[in-house]
């Protein structure tokens, strides 16, 4: 390439970049001498990409079908003149930033102005000179590909940022799981959020915790753009670590404030509040880290502010969060908001701060309906503030109706899948089916083991399987455990068997040999029996929930050898179960285990229902209504189950410890034979889970070995 | 936002503020903290009493100011807080962490 060594551009690096040695360059003369001498020039500069036109509107054409990076014109010629092409190019936007040097031989300072006018970037002198012609070429077509790349660049940001901004909106919950909220709790929450240009960190969420309670958080990642996006999504991935700790708002921000300190950059941190509310009492539980303080409005339209001070996560080892409480009584609106909301301007024009704020929704309260209150609040905001928001703005408003009552859906939890149910025609349990099924479930009736085993698989799970004695015999226990499935029969699917209790000879043994559930006596009817299968069912798929999630939440447990837990209700044993089981090999059967005896200490231990008491609540469909009952009570408010953990080289022990007075717990382990009672099979299933079960005191307490291989 | 550092024979300054602390004022602040990392200081008290409003990079930018104090040796605190900026030290209790 000794032509481009050779060249010496003044003020310019000899190696022309490749991109501009790469331009195309349409060459546009009448006369064919110059064409070759501006081409020659060109070419010996390292330009290869050479294009000439022999007047105006041959140089049109060509531009019209593949636009040159650089266009040099000659101003007279025949057709079209140069003026006219400027003019034509300009006007285009597709053309319009395409850099033209007009050749001049001696325009005066008037023509000049005229040939600017019309469009054209710059002149190159006639006659050519080599050096000047190849100084403005290069420097034209490096502005151009400099612009081209700043706003590709721009372009890119721009995109890459919306995107960031539509990622950062899909943490928020969607419709469907505000919907779920909605429905479980019984409350309407209106909700809003708006990004700010700038990325913020703002972020809001909530989740069902138990049968009536839920949680909800509102938070505030500091800083701007994608540093504070990015700490969102940290933020956002760490919460769902630490889902144990979601029924205590003290521990749960603890937990995220141990895993965020470290990784948090210095002088960044999250403001936030987090509330566990009883939808059903209206208690709330909360725990606040320097979020602005949330409000209750009351029903007169008076607010009171509830006390979020804190240190944000993220600054300090040990930010001592306290659990407080509150009422948010029936009519009563709970008000959560990030802080932009208070930086609109007040009525005098300086910024309205808390006190302007609360005048504002106590203002806005009695203006209308209260399910809209939050709407108002925001509409009189944005009239404020117009324009682009200097932060991101969250709000929340949780009404709690008038009349607040429990949904019943809630209650029976909205069981899905099949049951079969083995009897022949024309016996009494074929009857039954005949009238009455729950719309929960899909029932399919079977008359025999052959016809069963072709429905076992369908495309809904088999949730329960009903037969009576007479049929069980005679199609025989063991054939019909195998056709059920091991699978079914190892997590203690549930089987249902209608009898009759007096007249029914060797039932228990039947019981037994069938891993039979529940019996539900011929004379209970109907509605006793789908109680029974609808109980059995939610335990069951509470169980196989635990299981299926393990496989999921392995390497929590991870580097734990030594924990302790607590917990009183089905959901949070559950969670539990998932997590601890995760440290052994098999987490599934383990997970089973642990769910089935977590939920014996929940039901049995801290709510006090004993078995046969179960019994009769299920048969009359009370038993989720008494549990929420009896864990409204004072007396039971503070009773927990305790899970002790703890890994040693060669086994992992769970002893779990429940606050109840136990149960005769020999009868069942101690002698041969004693599965045969009603409740031994969660002792017996247990102890299909672990390598070894001992109940100890006076039954309340269970040790569970599991040994690592 | 404003600061004007006033220094004392015994290493104590006041770097007094006024207009808002906010994200935008982040080089600003750090050229602050390198003029204090430049001084031979024992304290220095941040005066807010002109402060109208400060956001949360504002705080965080106080927590930096914190740290380098601790490191260097030298005490930090702040006075005179008021009205919006007082709330918001309260709230986020950055105020025992600062306390005068």
């Amino acid at each position: 390439m000794n032509s481009v060594e050779n060249t010496g551009i003044p003020g310019r690096v000899e190696e022309l970049a490749a991109e501009v040695r790469g331009a195309t360059i349409l060459i546009v003369d009448d006369m064919a001498i110059m064409r070759q001498i501006i081409g020659r020039c060109l070419e010996q500069a390292g330009f290869t990409e050479l294009f000439y036109a022999a007047d105006g509107q041959d140089a049109l054409d060509f531009i019209k079908e593949t636009p040159p990076d650089l266009l040099i014109l000659d101003l007279n010629m025949p057709r079209v003149t140069g003026y006219e092409v400027c003019r034509i190019l300009q006007a285009d936007p597709k053309t319009a930033g395409m850099p033209i040097l007009v050749q001049s031989a001696s325009e005066t300072a008037e023509e000049r102005v005229k040939v600017f006018s019309s469009g054209a970037t710059d002149f190159v002198s006639k006659p050519i000179n080599q050096p000047e012609l190849l100084a403005r070429v290069c420097m034209h077509l490096e502005n151009k590909f400099l612009i081209k790349n700043l706003s590709d660049f721009q372009t890119r940001m721009q995109s890459e940022l919306s995107m960031a901004r539509d990622m950062q909106h899909s943490l928020l919950p969607d419709k469907e799981s505000l919907d779920a909220l909605e429905h479980i709790s019984g409350m309407a929450f209106e909700t809003h959020y708006k990004a700010s240009f700038e990325l913020g960190g703002d972020l809001w969420g909530g989740w069902a915790l138990s049968d009536d309670e839920f949680g909800v958080f509102i938070l505030d990642v500091s800083g701007h753009g994608v540093g504070a996006a990015l700490n969102t999504f940290r933020l956002h991935a760490t919460m769902t670590r630490f889902e144990m700790y979601r029924d205590d708002p003290a521990s749960f921000l603890t937990c995220l404030n141990g895993a965020l300190k470290p990784t948090f950059p210095l002088g960044h941190f999250v403001t936030m509040f987090y509330a566990v509310i009883n939808h059903r009492t209206g208690d709330i539980v909360y725990a606040g880290a320097g979020a602005p303080r949330p409000m209750i409005v009351n029903t007169e339209g008076k607010v009171r502010l509830l006390d979020s001070a804190g240190t944000p996560v993220g600054i300090l080892s040990r930010p001592g969060y306290e659990n407080k409480t509150a009422c948010l009584r029936a009519g009563e609106t709970l008000i959560c908001y990030s802080d932009v909301l208070l930086e609109a301007a007040g009525p005098d024009g300086a910024f309205l701060g808390e006190d302007g704020f609360v005048a504002e929704v106590e203002s806005k309260a009695k203006a209308g309906k209260r399910e809209t209150l939050l709407d108002r609040l925001l509409k009189s905001f944005y009239a404020k503030l117009p324009g682009e928001l200097p932060d991101d703005l969250t709000a929340l408003a949780i009404h709690r109706d008038q009349h607040s009552a429990i949904s019943d859906d809630a209650v029976t939890g909205g069981v899905k899948g099949r049951v079969l149910v083995m009897t022949p025609d024309n016996s009494t349990l074929a009857e039954v089916v005949g009238v009455s099924q729950p719309v929960e479930f899909e029932c399919l009736r079977v008359a025999d083991t052959a016809s069963l085993a072709n429905e076992v698989h369908g495309d809904l799970p088999v949730v329960g399987f009903v037969t009576d004695a007479e049929t069980a015999r005679r199609e025989g226990p063991a054939e019909i455990c195998s056709t059920l499935g091991d699978a079914f029969i190892k997590a203690g699917g549930p089987i249902v068997l209608w009898a009759d209790i007096d007249r029914e000879p060797g039932l228990k043994q039947l019981q037994f040999d069938l891993n039979v559930s529940r019996i539900v006596s011929l004379g209970k009817g109907a509605d006793a029996l789908w109680a029974a299968v609808h109980a059995e069912a939610d335990d069951y798929l509470l169980r196989l929930s635990a299981a299926d999630a393990v496989g999921r939440r392995t390497a929590e447990i991870g580097d734990v050898d030594l924990a302790s837990y607590r917990f009183r209700t089905r959901e949070e044993a559950k969670n539990l179960a998932t997590m601890l089981a995760g440290a052994c090999a098999e987490p599934v059967p383990v997970a089973l285990g642990l769910t089935e005896l977590f939920v014996n200490a929940v039901e049995h231990g801290c709510l006090n229902i004993g078995h046969g008491e179960k019994g009769r609540l299920i048969e009359k469909g009370r038993l989720s209504e008494e549990i929420k009952y009896r864990r409204s009570l004072p007396a039971y408010a503070d009773r927990y189950v305790t899970v002790e953990f703890r890994r040693t080289d060669t086994d992992i022990l769970f002893r779990i410890t429940d606050p109840g007075e136990g149960f005769d717990h020999q009868a069942f382990t101690g002698v041969e034979g004693g599965h045969t009672k009603k409740h031994g099979r969660g002792v017996t299933m247990a102890g299909g889970c672990f390598d070894e079960v001992t109940y100890m005191g006076r039954g309340n307490e269970v040790l569970a070995r599991y040994r690592l291989r | 936002m404003e600061y004007r550092i006033k220094d004392s024979e015994d290493g104590a300054i006041t770097a007094t503020f006024t207009g808002d602390i906010t994200f935008s004022e982040n080089v600003a602040f750090r050229q602050l903290l390198k003029d204090l990392a430049d001084r031979d200081i024992t304290s220095c008290v941040f005066d807010l009493s002109a402060v109208d409003m400060v956001d949360s990079a504002g705080l965080g930018m106080f927590l930096i100011a914190k740290e380098q104090a601790d490191t260097a040796g030298w005490k930090l605190s702040v006075s005179g807080a008021q009205g919006h900026v007082a709330s918001m030290l309260k709230l986020t209790k950055l105020s025992d962490l600062l306390q005068s």
